[in-house]
């Protein structure tokens, strides 16, 4: 089981292998997975813009969407990906919101428009998610079955 | 209602602070507080200094030298390191106990304490009026120790609770737990701050961290600092299980804590920062005590 902190990204094509990450707040996982060869990858994407930190960027880019997706497609690929995105599914959960009507403390919300803005100029859109609301979320994905598991305390175990 | 009075009472039978940390409290709410006062009490408790010691000599604080002292630790692990340390020591058998009534784990409570101290004590430069940045990481430490007394009380609860939030029968979890039982965990805290003797401003934190409005008007900014760190905790990763990221932020913040959201992202990654290199040294020396 690979297990992914706050701005790691990984990918794996590893028989029997996950990648899991735990305890997404306002934080997203963004999910991709190419059903061709099985490869799936994970990036705990943080916060949505990498202006907020250049150095964390360099040390972490998978910490902001802008710098993490990049980051995450050049991961599947060294996995096994072809290079294809028409082939990648992606998937998205996490971003749990906070009702701050001066919008400061909407991170959640702003992290997931920031992932689709870009998976959007990349030719891509997510498929499923498990995004908002006032819970946080554990996401497990596995290589063998593509299956994207969410947990979250006291409730039943979801699939998206 | 009968079982918030038996709540309430059995925060009575709970063992008093260690007078260490009793006295560690009392210094570091005095802004004018020097770093020699605090040295002196963490040297006089054996345990204490202990477990200063191991953290660091630990990996996390790399030194070529050994650090011998708790005199020579403080400038290694900085002042609120060591008072983190030597609260979650004497406290530890209130942050290790299992949080059922939240399904959380050993060890959550702390590391959402440990990480609603290191944001509050980031925040607290935003703040309108001063607050000293010290008294804002003790307050997050505090914040939530309620939680410790209220979950076994919640546990039978616990289900019917999650359902009746989810369904949408309660603004907020608070008000969930005070369905349940007739009281919450901040009220508990409140009585446990009581217990404790502890300073006034730190009751305040304890009673009022979801509802700074209410909190007396001279620890208001300092109630408003912890309860944006809550939410950074939250946010960032470290809750405290079935609760976590279901409160709602008290609307008038804004004119207590003035911080943009550039700023804030900014306190998310320092804080996350400083999370990560205390949160094994500490947690180490959490399960190595009590």
């Amino acid at each position: 089981m690979i297990i992914l902190g706050v701005g790691d990204f990984g990918a794996t094509s590893k028989p029997g292998e996950a990648i899991k990450t735990i305890g997404l707040g306002s934080c997203v996982a963004v999910i991709m997975l190419d059903p061709e060869t099985h490869t799936v990858g994970m990036d705990h994407v943080a916060l949505p813009d990498s202006s907020a930190s250049a150095e964390r960027a360099r040390q972490k880019p998978g910490h902001f969407a802008d710098t993490g997706l990049p980051a995450l497609l050049e991961a599947m690929k060294r996995s096994g990906w072809n290079g294809n995105t028409r082939r990648l599914i992606v998937k998205l959960v996490g971003g749990a919101n906070v009702m701050d009507p001066n919008g400061t403390f909407n991170i959640g919300k702003r992290n997931v428009l920031a992932i689709k803005k870009i998976l959007w100029q990349h030719g891509m859109g997510a498929v499923a998610e498990a995004v908002g609301g006032q819970i946080s979320r554990t996401v497990t994905v596995d290589v063998d079955t593509g299956r994207v598991r969410i947990s979250t305390p006291g409730r039943e175990e979801m699939e998206i | 209602m009968v079982v918030s009075k038996s709540i309430i009472e059995s925060v009575r039978a709970l063992r008093p602070l260690s007078p260490s940390a009793a006295q560690l409290l009392q210094v570091m709410n005095n802004p004018n507080h020097s770093l020699r006062e605090v040295v002196q009490i963490a040297q006089r408790d054996a345990v204490i200094t202990a477990h200063i010691l191991r953290v660091a000599n630990s990996a996390a604080f790399a030194r070529r030298s050994e650090v011998s002292t708790v005199e020579k630790a403080l400038p290694v692990l900085g002042e609120r390191t060591v008072v983190g340390i030597a609260l979650g020591i004497c406290t530890a058998h209130l942050f290790n106990a299992p949080l059922e009534g939240y399904a959380g784990e050993k060890g959550e409570l702390w590391r959402h304490c440990l990480r609603c101290a290191i944001a509050a004590r980031e925040i607290s430069p935003f703040a309108a009026a001063p607050v000293a940045p010290e008294l804002a990481f003790t307050g997050g430490i505090l914040h939530d120790l309620g939680k410790a007394v209220i979950s076994s009380y919640l546990a039978n609860e616990r289900d019917k609770i999650v359902e009746g939030y989810d369904g949408g029968q309660f603004s907020d979890y608070l008000s969930a737990e005070q369905a349940a039982l007739g009281t919450n965990h901040a009220e508990v805290g409140g009585a446990l701050g009581v217990h404790w003797n502890l300073p006034a401003a730190l009751v305040q934190v304890m009673l009022h961290h979801h509802h700074p409005h209410n909190a007396g008007e001279q620890a208001r900014a300092l109630v408003y600092i912890v309860h944006l760190g809550d939410f950074i905790a939250m946010m960032g990763g470290s809750g405290t299980g079935t609760d976590t990221m279901s409160y709602a932020i008290d609307q008038s913040y804004s004119a207590y804590v003035k911080i943009s959201k550039r700023e804030l992202e900014r306190v998310m990654i320092r804080t996350g920062d400083e999370f990560e290199q205390m949160t094994s040294a500490t947690l180490n020396a959490q399960e190595g005590s009590v």
